[in-house]
């Protein structure tokens, strides 16, 4: 039985056709759970994929709820790799990054290389926008 | 591409659909057409609905 993920990928998988009696049948439900979840985690890729893809076109802005779920990712990460995955999918190519974002950077002792970047951006300095706002505010 | 199942060894390499007889009993069987193509979501329906045929026989 083919079954078919998306436009690009799609896999054939080997089906019991007949009689298949009842032990059979529970062990076939535990395996064909086991393709389902394989297949989930296929398409959680191909979205990472899509995001990075995305992000990679010049000029390309990615949506706000694009950015959420690529921090959904970010935060869901378990290892270096995981987070520098997720790091791409944003724009880290910006100067500065929020604080957060560099927090995971930081953790992971993150190159600017690993990145696809010139050089690591740096944490946003909120401190300096506080100040100028106050100095606006006295003025 | 073809999935490579043996490490979760299903008992059949037919890779074309057809019909499924499941014996539930000496008496009781479901017949199930397997489709030879199907979508994730459809495979994914048809796995749910294995998952019925299940606890509708009360194993």
């Amino acid at each position: 039985m083919k079954i078919i993920l998306n436009d690009t990928e799609n896999y054939t998988l080997g089906m019991p056709i007949g009689d298949v009696n009842l032990e059979s049948f529970k062990v076939l439900i535990k395996k064909l759970n086991v393709v389902v979840s394989f297949m989930e985690k296929r398409i959680t890729s191909a979205k990472q994929i899509s995001l990075r893809h995305a992000n990679s076109n010049s000029g390309y802005a990615l949506t706000r709820r694009e950015r959420i779920e690529a921090l959904k990712i970010l935060y869901k990460s378990k290892t270096r790799e995981e987070a520098i995955e997720a790091l791409k999918i944003y724009d880290v190519k910006l100067q500065t990054v929020q604080q957060c974002k560099y927090a995971w950077i930081k953790k992971y002792n993150i190159t600017a290389e690993e990145l696809g970047i010139s050089k690591l951006p740096e944490p946003r300095d909120y401190s300096k926008k506080a100040d100028l706002k106050k100095a606006e505010e006295k003025q | 591409m073809i999935l490579d199942f043996s490490h979760i060894d299903i008992d059949s390499n037919k890779q074309k659909g057809g019909r499924m007889k499941i014996i539930l009993g000496e008496d009781a069987y479901y017949e199930i057409e397997v489709p030879d193509e199907i979508s994730y979501t459809g495979f994914k329906e048809l796995v749910e609905k294995f998952e019925n045929i299940l606890s509708l026989a009360g194993k």
